[in-house]
């Protein structure tokens, strides 16, 4: 009698702790979808302004996708962008990785130097220097250019180099020895054994450097002009508060198709993402 | 593995109380010195490690001490003294800043002190210079260069006696002619470049860098100036390194080895030597791209450049031409009351928001991964890609949508309206109160940040030994505890690291402040250049882009450099990645 008593009491936890924990997940999932499904709908709302009287739009269009193509820049900018984070991928990937490998698998005078400088230099504000920059990039002719922004990115790929590194230094030393063994030079070494084994790391690089252009503010909104600009900076104006009401579905339109490719790009490849901030965050 | 955590956790107390339990022994066993250092430290606060001939650190840290202090007393004197305007929560939070950098920077006197004088006891040499310590290192290589050269000289036929001293004037022709083709090469043209440039603009540069004065392009001299030393620099590198290298393929060549010829040479640039060529590229865009802007915005902070007249301070706007004007912008922080009030205000908030936002992350996302866990939880996997859709939308996205959200007339307030809890005439302005605008950036942010945690946590609570938990179980531990005796500490000790650099981060975090208020609402009270909810780093935008208030703003943002780099430097000095770098091998 007993027993079965205690046994109704556990069966009677399971199930309050199945139903809040069901709840709970869902009301979360819910709060962090709503506003993404807001946008998507607000993105097919035949009224333009942002002021509205229902949350979600009661008659929907496409003609906010057609706008967008026919009488903004939106094309040019999501052009600018898309053309910068390809090739910011590549080259950024390279160097970071190139960078890694050699701090990680060669020992030379002014290693530790370069190191430090590196970390020195990562606590600076990073646009400390935005002044100079656009000198220098005046100075080179590289304003109002997508060039000129792949430039710095790039340019800076050497300092990020501090995950890929940790997990270089993962890989056993035992590798290199039996690559000497063979008689290889490094940079067969580098290409044919070590790429494949870091290739997580690599794609995690990747996705951030591709990431970066979508995100990046400041420097695009300092170095392009009005017409040329990235999708970042371009969107950011019509949500102040002159453009705000009158560009709004624009704007939600405009996100909408930023984002699928990207959160698809994301989601497909997951694992890696999370191998990289996992290898990021234990080895600090 | 629950009590090797609490004994941890015991000896790192201890651990900190050790230097103050072991002081009175010390004091007894020490010798003279030891004791009269003792006291000094004890007495003089701070001054120990210089006692004990720890030149830099022992003058740095305890005058940075007394400096803090200083700024305390200033502070609270102002507070008190209705001269600093600043909100009661900004003064408590300096204040605690303060009194922690104060106590720890005592603290380490005092350890230090008692550390060194148990090494002075077992009869180490405890003197200490870095300045000392590198004038002997290069003195000593001087010498024993010159020792080398001599002896090569001697030893050499005519063709080292030739070409040995020829290396003091060109960088290159030397080593191609003992055969060192491409390190001669490049040696070579980085003289002729150089030579060439310090002609044709470079010496003029560093004038006008020295003098500034007059001229269109405020920025010009300071950006040429710096260019030009930095060649300098270089060229001196490149003359020492030409010069040893020199004397090394005299060497072999005096002792008859055979050098390499060229085509292994060019090999060795993808075998031993790979990381000279992939290091080229990066160091050079770091070189020409971050380290040459940022020591000319360091270098801004000393001069007048400024759009923005102050009286009694001299700016290229009063002025008109630019002149080094020592630390008149760091003054300007401190004898201009507006300025101050915007600094301790902003500086105050940067903390909070730091300190908020890396832990309503941390903890909303690890408990959101072990809300997915549970074993009650169907559908895992479509919950975690639901909450990765929101990380995966681009930042900058996702942060206007949910500040569009919360906007006035936006989706919240038509719905609150709707279902009639407020009266739809009169917007809530969310965004424009500093209470419900700062809260809701922390939402905000935990919006953006918690499935990225989440993610990570869901990856890290895997490589807690499933064990422990039975374990707990069958010795009746409650789920709480089971969190905080397990869960919890194993996930501390794999990401205390990450906790400080996402802290460090987050004082730098532009993007999620920038884009949800732009800094604002706009602080009415005060100077106005810093909002409510603007933090250090939007406020350096504003200073610089909005105001061009250049020096002001470089001032400012070599402050945050200090802030910054002491908590990183603390921390990475601490992490094991740093310690072991050749532990994983």
């Amino acid at each position: 009698m007993a027993k079965t008593k205690k046994e109704a009491s556990m069966k009677r936890n399971r199930i309050i702790d199945t139903i809040w924990s069901n709840g709970l997940l869902i009301i979360l999932a819910l709060v962090w979808i709503i506003p993404i499904v807001w946008v998507i709908l607000a993105s097919f709302s035949t009224q333009t302004e942002f002021m509205t009287d229902s949350v979600f739009p009661k008659e929907y269009t496409i003609d906010n996708y057609v706008r967008l193509f026919t009488e903004t820049d939106y094309p040019i900018w999501i052009g600018n962008t898309a053309l910068i984070a390809v090739t910011n991928t590549v080259l950024t990937t390279l160097f970071t990785v190139l960078t890694a490998y050699a701090l990680s698998r060669f020992r030379f005078k002014m290693r530790k130097l370069f190191m430090n400088i590196t970390l020195i230099l990562g606590m600076f504000p990073g646009f400390m220097s935005m002044v100079a920059v656009y000198f220098i990039f005046n100075m080179m002719g590289l304003i109002d250019s997508i060039w000129g922004l792949l430039v710095y990115y790039v340019a800076g790929a050497g300092l990020g180099f501090f995950v890929c590194k940790g997990y270089f230094d993962t890989i056993p030393k035992d590798i290199d020895e039996a690559i000497h063994m063979d008689g290889a030079p490094h940079i067969v070494a580098f290409i044919r054994v070590y790429l494949p084994l870091i290739m997580p790391i690599i794609i995690y690089t990747a996705l951030l450097a591709f990431m970066a252009p979508w995100a990046d503010y400041i420097l695009a909104g300092i170095l392009l002009s009005d017409t040329n600009r990235t999708v970042a900076v371009g969107l950011y104006e019509w949500m102040d508060e002159y453009h705000i009401n009158s560009y709004f579905t624009l704007f939600a339109a405009g996100s909408t198709l930023v984002a699928i490719p990207i959160t698809a790009l994301y989601i497909s490849l997951q694992r890696f993402f999370v191998e990289g901030i996992s290898a990021g965050a234990v080895k600090g | 593995m629950t009590n090797s955590i609490s004994e941890s956790n015991l000896k790192l107390f201890d651990r900190l109380l050790l230097p103050f339990r072991r002081f009175k022994d010390l004091f007894k066993a020490s010798k003279t010195y030891g004791k009269v250092a003792l006291l000094i430290e004890v007495i003089l606060i701070g001054f120990g490690p210089l006692a004990l001939g720890q030149i830099e650190l022992g003058l740095l840290l305890p005058l940075l001490m007394y400096a803090l202090s200083f700024g305390l007393g200033f502070i609270i004197a102002g507070y008190i003294g209705g001269t600093i305007l600043i909100s009661v929560v900004s003064f408590i939070v300096i204040l605690l800043i303060l009194l922690a950098a104060i106590i720890a920077l005592w603290y380490f006197t005092f350890n230090k002190t008692t550390t060194l004088v148990i090494e002075l006891n077992k009869g180490e040499n405890v003197f200490n210079s870095y300045i000392y310590n590198a004038l002997n290192l290069l003195v000593t290589s001087i010498i024993s260069w010159f020792k080398e050269f001599s002896v090569q000289y001697k030893a050499g036929d005519k063709k080292v006696k030739t070409l040995l001293p020829l290396s003091f004037f060109t960088f290159g022709i030397p080593l191609i002619a003992f055969g060192e083709v491409i390190k001669g090469l490049a040696l070579l043209l980085a003289q002729l470049l150089g030579g060439l440039y310090l002609i044709a603009r470079g010496v003029n540069d560093i004038q006008n860098f020295i003098h500034l004065g007059q001229d269109h392009d405020f920025e010009a001299p300071i950006v040429y100036g710096v260019i030009a030393f930095t060649v300098v620099g270089l060229m001196l590198f490149f003359y020492i390194v030409s010069i040893k290298q020199t004397l090394k393929a005299a060497n072999k060549y005096n002792t008859k080895r055979l050098g390499e010829n060229f085509k292994k040479q060019l090999y060795n640039l993808v075998d031993k030597n790979f990381y000279i060529t992939s290091l080229f590229v990066p160091v050079l865009g770091a070189l020409i791209f971050t380290i040459i802007p940022l020591i000319f915005m360091i270098m801004l902070a000393f001069t007048n450049r400024s759009n923005r007249e102050f009286p009694g301070y001299s700016t290229t706007a009063s002025v008109g031409f630019l002149e080094w004007v020592g630390m008149d912008s760091f003054k300007r922080i401190f004898a201009d009351g507006a300025n101050l009030q915007d600094l301790l205000s902003v500086f105050a908030w940067t903390m909070i928001w730091a300190l908020l936002a890396t832990f309503t992350c941390f903890f909303g996302g690890l408990l959101l991964a072990m809300l997915i866990n549970k074993k009650v939880i169907k559908c895992k996997a479509l919950f975690r890609s639901l909450f990765v859709v929101a990380m995966a939308m681009p930042q900058f996205v996702s942060l206007l949508v949910m500040k569009a959200f919360f906007y006035d007339y936006g989706p919240l307030q038509t719905f609150l309206t709707n279902i009639g809890v407020i009266d739809g005439s009169s917007p809530m302005a969310l965004w424009e109160t500093e209470f419900t605008a700062r809260m809701l950036i922390i939402f905000i942010n935990m919006w953006v940040g918690i499935p990225y945690y989440m993610l990570l946590m869901s990856g890290l609570l895997i490589n807690i030994p499933k064990g422990y938990y039975e374990a707990a179980k069958i010795s009746g531990a409650s789920r709480f505890k089971q969190f905080t005796r397990i869960t919890f500490p194993n996930i501390m000790f794999m990401t205390a690291p990450m906790l400080i650099t996402s802290f460090v981060s987050n004082i730098n975090n532009f993007n999620v402040i920038w884009f949800l208020t732009g800094g604002g609402p706009a602080n009415s009270s005060v100077s106005g250049s810093a909002g409510k909810t603007d933090i250090l780093i939007t406020w350096l935008y504003k200073l610089t882009m909005q105001r061009q208030d250049y020096n002001f703003g470089a001032a400012i943002g070599i402050i945050m450099f200090i802030v910054t780099a002491t908590l990183s430097l603390v921390v990475f000095r601490n992490t094991s990645s740093y310690k072991n770098e050749e532990e994983y091998r």
